[in-house]
This record gives C-alpha cells, structure tokens and sequence, in this order.
C-alpha cells in the first residue's frame, strides 16, 4: 500500500498532467466546471442539502455537485470528483464535509483526490506567478492578500492558507495562525465599510486564465476606471478599494481597462443554481 | 394518469433538472415556448425524434423519458450503495438523489 506522500505525489503529478492536456499554462486560474465539460465529464447542480458531490461512472460520466455549498468549496469539490475521474476511481458519494479539515486523511481514495483537487486549483507556479504579479511575498501575507489570491483561484481563504501550509509549506505556522484568524466576512466588512450576505469578488487587473463567475446578487471589486461590456453587471458605487459592481442578471459580459489592455468575461448565474453546467449562464427569456 | 402524461410530467422534470427554462428550451431547438408547454401538459404528442432531441439537450436517459425506468438499471447498485454510505442522508435527500440517478444518460443509451 502507498504512503500518503506517494499518494500526494502522484495526485499532484496528476494534477499537473491533466493541466497541461488541457492546454492550462501554470501562470493561470482555472474553472474546475469548465475543466470537467473538457474532459467529457457532465457537471450538474443539485440542491441536495446533506451531500457535497458525487462522481457517477460509466461511458457518459457525471458530476453531481451541490448548489447549497459555498462558491469555494463548489470549485474545490467539483475538482476533487474530476480526481475520482482520472485516477478511475468508479463511483463515488462524498457527504458533506466539515470546514475543520481540508484533507481527508485517512481514506486513501478521497486523500488522493483531494490531493488532487488541491494541485489542481492551486498548483505552485501558479500560487508563486499570481503573487509575484500583486507584489505579495509569502512572509509578509495579509488577508487581504490571502482573500484576493483566493477570488482569483476560485477556492475559499481557509483552504487556500491551509493549502500554502500542509501542501506547499510555504507558511509557517504562527502565520498560518494568524490569518486563520480573520475570517472572509471581516475582511469584506474591511473592504467595504458593511456587511454583505453575498459573495464580494476581489478582482484586479492580474487576473488572468479564467472567467470571473459570479451569481446574481454577488459583488465585486474591481480597478477605478474598469468599463462594463453587457448588461449582466451593474456599477454601483466607488468604493475605498476600488469601483464596486454588483451581478444583477445571468449571461456572459466582459470588463476591461482602456489604459493597459487588461479584460476579462464575466459570467454571471442565477443565484443557487440547479441544473446543467453549461447552461448555467444562460440569458433569461422573457416568458 | 395515463403513460402520456407521466412521460410528459417526466420531460418537464428532466427539463428543471437541466436547469432550463421553457423559454430558454423553445429558444435552443427553435420552437415556440407555447409548444414546450403543450407537451409538457401532456396535450400534444411528441416524435420518437423529439424525444431523442429532448433526451440530448436535458442529458438524460431516453429510456428514462420513456419508461421511467434505464436499461441496465445501474440505479439498483447505486441504491445498495446508498443503503451502504449514505445513511447520514434525510430519507427526502436519499430519494432526490435516486431520482437523479435515474434519470441521467447511461453510456448505453446516448
């Protein structure tokens, strides 16, 4: 039986393989569902509360995913059953899962693939070039920071603090400590000077790879001076950060800074989403 | 209720489980949204070609649409498998899922 390191090991060789089938550089994000609908895996969206996914083998497999979860942790298990699909795991439930723990240990099936996960959202290079790109060194993190890498990864802030310090050791522990103990609602509340029910999206001109998804009602801070392309988003408010806009309907628009080339596509779902994957930003029809 | 109507109760869920509206299914295959409703009301009748095309665009078994039922009913194991692991789940969650089970696309049938 292999170790949990070879386990490890072989998740992230893995992980950076199906990367590079994809065509993904390592500077990139990636969207897991998108990565699935590639892979000729279908991604669906249920609103099973109890459950966080499911790998359905077969000739036509399938992903089930709950809506009810958190945007991260959606991206993270969505990636993590696409691990159950390429190391040909078969069927696979996975219940829900507590925040406490990001690996499961002692089950070497889900350990490798959410090893695999892991690797797969947040491979090395890719954490290094986003955080040399903000300017950001790992000794000096600060939540901001940590929050900012994790819109950009699409995976929660706990995970990604516990990814840099048990995957990628690039932490120490005090630091680790440290911030775990801001929570993503108190650096919104910093951010904005309010609270916010939904999800605020920290988006700057180094995003790069993948498209910034949000649902309707969700926020996002964007550069002062950002132009919308589309009527998916609305712009509300500068803010201290940034300019401040808000998802108000489904469908694929486009944000842009005129004076550096940057741009990136919006998409925008329904809130809570149930269905298909790749319909699930699809433009209303007015009934 | 007779075999037409239940296939047509089961278009329209294969339909939300698509996460479709009717508008946005008439929009897709080039339809009028009255006619989704139509059929799904059980008041117009569909093509064997139709069927197939709304199989293909919900990603679910034909069979399924058809008959309520899969061919090689995997759905049987994954309920021993349920039965096994998922004994943490509410017994409304259980059944969600088995429907979802049931209804989606097996190799054998797309």
């Amino acid at each position: 039986m292999l170790s949990r390191k070879q386990l490890a090991l072989e998740a992230v060789a893995k992980a950076l393989r199906v990367r590079k089938q994809l065509g993904i550089p390592l500077s990139n994000s990636l969207s897991p569902f998108d990565a699935a609908e590639r892979l000729g895996v279908e991604a669906r969206f249920v609103d099973i509360p109890s459950m966080e996914g499911m790998y359905v083998a077969g000739k036509a497999p399938q992903i089930l995913l709950s809506s009810l979860r958190p945007q991260g942790r959606r991206s993270f298990t969505c990636a993590h059953e696409i691990g159950h699909h390429v190391f040909e795991h078969g069927e696979q439930f996975d219940e829900l899962v507590g925040e406490k723990s990001m690996l499961r240990k002692d089950n070497p099936i889900e350990f490798t693939a959410d090893s695999f996960a892991a690797f797969f959202l947040m491979p090395k290079a890719t954490i290094d070039n986003g955080m040399k790109l903000r300017g950001f060194s790992y000794g000096s993190l600060q939540p901001f920071d940590v929050y900012a890498m994790a819109s950009w990864l699409g995976v929660g802030y706990k995970t990604l603090i516990l990814h840099m310090r048990y995957g990628l050791n690039a932490i120490l522990h005090d630091q680790t400590q440290r911030l775990l103990r801001s929570s993503p609602q108190e650096i919104r509340f910093r951010l904005l000077g309010h609270t916010i029910a939904t999800h605020l999206h920290m988006v700057d001109e180094h995003w790069l790879g993948r498209a910034i998804d949000m649902e309707v009602g969700d926020q996002a801070l964007v550069p002062s001076g950002t132009r919308i392309e589309g009527a998916q988003l609305f712009s509300s408010i500068d803010a201290k950060q940034g300019m401040l806009v808000e998802a108000v309907r489904p469908g694929i628009g486009r944000v842009f800074l005129e004076n550096n080339g940057w741009a990136a596509y919006v998409r925008v779902s329904r809130r809570g989403y149930t269905g298909r994957s790749c319909f699930r930003f699809e433009e209303e029809v007015e009934e | 209720m007779d075999a037409t109507n239940l296939m047509s109760e089961r278009l329209r869920k294969a339909r939300e489980a698509a996460g479709l509206s009717q508008g946005q299914v008439a929009r897709k295959l080039n339809m009028h949204r009255p006619t989704i409703s139509e059929i799904e009301a059980g008041r117009r009748k569909v093509s064997a070609g139709e069927l197939e095309i709304f199989a293909n665009l919900y990603c679910v078994s034909l069979e399924w649409i058809v008959n309520g039922t899969t061919l090689d009913e995997p759905a049987d194991v994954r309920m021993a498998m349920a039965a096994r692991e998922l004994s943490k789940m509410s017994q409304r969650d259980l059944d969600r899922l088995m429907t979802m089970l049931r209804m989606l696309r097996e190799g054998g049938s797309s």
